[in-house]
């Protein structure tokens, strides 16, 4: 059932995203095509345009995260796909999934371009080399890859399920569940960093460590440790906004 | 067999109480009508029936289970509003029916399309009003469901459309499904009712076969309803 | 065409008059297989259980049968669908003589009059 509805949410979005992210990168092309006259008004428009689209891809990318689980789980969308014979787990795994895919294409995409435009044949080829050759002491490399990478994925999980959060709560109003999911967006965001601000306050100094400090003083194991602490974290907070988001979803569903 | 009980099911939103300790049981190869005037919670109690909202006290159980997946799987519900995604086609919407759904049968919706002069290359988006509600009403019928939930089907069609929904009703018949249709067209729909349940201010006031309000009263539901509810 | 009906009598004793008449005017005729539940539901636009309360009422007046796997049959018994007949015949002239009787008639003038009136050829 999961497979199924991350088929239809690819569906969906893709018609938006596919065309987006090729005109990005369409540009980015044209204007590397007319790089060789920096001053000419044609290269100058793209050169304009392609930054219009880098900003406006993150942006888009966000807002269409958004109306997509606005839409079709709180909207009149939601009386089909809360009917449907799928668990509360799986309509919301559907989404999540699905929009970090779009959010980590959208990276890449904006990398692509900035790539394409910037950079000579030789350069691109460096740059392409230059992944291959992050080095560390052998196992460490692999692991501080696989941590960093999967702290980014938790970090963007957590951001894109902590939204959901905030609209899925504004089912406990009636009216201007817009507004009131910004409010809440607000709010939560506020009362997160007074807390982080506590704990940075009274926390004892070596806990807040510096993972550039722990490779320098060659203490591995501390910083992969440390790495580890915070996936957890952003993991925990990730299940705490998802939790949230189910609790509204299957018992406080409120569908106009 | 049983294949809808309800017990002291009630729902309240905030201070105001939508449905009244409502005790009710149905049992399989029925056609109910769920009769009330607006507001009374007919629309509630469909709602809770599949798991869309949740009792502020008492139980719904749907063939022995509370709300959820099994539930969802066995119920077809016809919301009173369109829930579809724009970009859709209505073939579209048959395969996403056939995809999630076992009990779909693609077959039939395909010919009731036909029948009701519906393309299924066009854009959803684009059909008129009637036409979305027949789609709706056609996927949501072609399904060998145990339990239909139907909120209002007859209201906003013309109706040529209207005898056609009654008939598909009356030929879809199953002995282990039973089907609860929610209306204020009483007159329209009475042949094609078992049972009768008028709820008046989210209580159910009466709970009667048709031929006996018939017999024992000597008027059609209709009339009773005038009467019961008079303003 | 839907079948209509009068609003403040059951259902199933309408149904269980429309097909008696139909067996007694000869469309079902003796014998004959009757249409299935579901069918006849569809035409009459009726709750398939009202209908198989009026058919059951049928089969308790021996006027219809039921074989188990093939369906339901009108009685081969002819003596006893022209009972039922003229029971029905017997019903109308009731009523007529009742609503003659409301004009200002009695019997020998209803009956006098039906002898004058002119016959209506259908066309």
């Amino acid at each position: 059932m999961l497979g199924k509805l991350m088929k239809y949410e690819f569906k969906s979005t893709a018609r938006i995203f596919t065309p987006l992210y090729a005109a990005m990168l369409i540009v980015s092309l044209v204007n590397r095509l007319l790089s060789n006259r920096p001053t000419d008004t044609p290269y100058i428009i793209s050169m304009v345009v392609v930054s219009m689209l880098i900003g406006a891809a993150f942006v888009i990318t966000l807002i269409l995260t958004l109306q997509r689980f606005y839409k079709n789980l709180l909207g009149s969308e939601g009386y089909l796909m809360h009917t449907l014979p799928v668990s509360v787990n799986q309509l919301i795994w559907s989404k999540l999934l699905v929009a970090t895919v779009w959010t980590i294409v959208c990276a890449g995409v904006v990398c692509l371009s900035i790539a394409i435009m910037a950079l000579s044949v030789g350069e691109f080829q460096a740059f392409i080399q230059s992944f291959t050759q992050i080095r560390l002491a052998g196992y460490d490399e692999f692991a501080f890859i696989v941590e960093c990478i999967a702290i980014v994925l938790a970090s963007v999980m957590s951001g894109i399920v902590f939204l959901y959060a905030c609209m899925a709560l504004s089912m406990l109003f009636n009216k201007h569940r817009v507004a009131v999911s910004f409010g809440f967006f607000i709010v939560i965001t506020t009362v997160a960093q007074i807390l982080m601000a506590i704990v940075v306050e009274f926390a004892p100094n070596h806990l807040i460590g510096n993972v550039d400090t722990l490779f320098q003083n060659n203490e591995m194991l501390e910083a992969h440790a440390l790495l580890v602490v915070i996936l957890l974290i952003v993991a925990a907070i990730g299940a705490l906004f998802f939790a949230l988001t189910h609790h509204m979803l299957k018992n406080k569903l409120n569908l106009q | 067999m049983t294949i809808l009980n309800s017990a002291g099911l009630t729902k309240a939103f905030g201070q105001t109480i939508a449905l009244n300790k409502v005790d009710l049981n149905i049992e399989a190869g029925r056609v109910i009508g769920l009769l009330g005037p607006n507001g009374s919670g007919k629309t509630t109690f469909l709602k809770l029936c599949n798991g869309l909202l949740t009792p502020t006290s008492g139980s719904v159980k749907i063939a022995d289970k509370a709300p959820g997946v099994r539930t969802k799987a066995i119920v077809s519900f016809l919301p009173e509003d369109n829930y579809f995604s724009d970009w859709m086609k209505v073939k579209d919407m048959v395969s996403f029916f056939a995809d999630f759904y076992k009990d779909f049968d693609a077959a039939k919706a395909e010919d009731m399309l036909i029948t009701l002069e519906i393309d299924p290359a066009a854009q959803i988006k684009s059909l008129s009003k009637g036409a979305k509600e027949k789609v709706q009403l056609i996927l949501v019928m072609a399904r060998k469901a145990r339990l239909y939930l139907l909120d209002e089907p007859i209201g906003g069609v013309d109706p040529a459309t209207r005898d056609y929904i009654l008939r598909t009703i009356i030929t879809n018949y199953n002995p282990e499904a039973s089907v609860i249709i929610s209306t204020h067209l009483i007159a329209d729909v009475e042949q094609v009712l078992d049972e009768v349940i008028f709820l008046k201010e989210g209580e159910i006031v009466m709970h009667e076969d048709v031929d006996t309000i018939r017999e024992e009263k000597g008027v059609s539901v209709d009339q009773l309803f005038r009467e019961v509810f008079k303003c | 065409m839907a079948w209509q009906f009068d609003p403040d009598r059951p259902i199933y004793k309408q149904l269980k008059e429309r097909i008696l008449l139909r067996i007694v005017s000869g469309t079902y005729a003796a014998g004959a297989q009757l249409p299935t539940v579901r069918d006849l539901a569809e035409e009459a636009a009726v709750n398939p259980n009202t209908l198989q309360k009026a058919l059951q009422e049928l089969e308790r007046d021996g006027l219809v049968h039921a074989q188990r796997t093939s369906g339901r049959f009108v009685t081969e018994d002819k003596t006893l669908i022209k009972q039922a007949k003229n029971d029905l015949a017997k019903e109308q002239i009731d009523l007529f003589l009742k609503k003659m009787a409301a004009i200002g008639y009695d019997r020998q003038d209803a009956v006098v009059l039906i002898q004058t009136t002119k016959e209506v050829k259908p066309k």
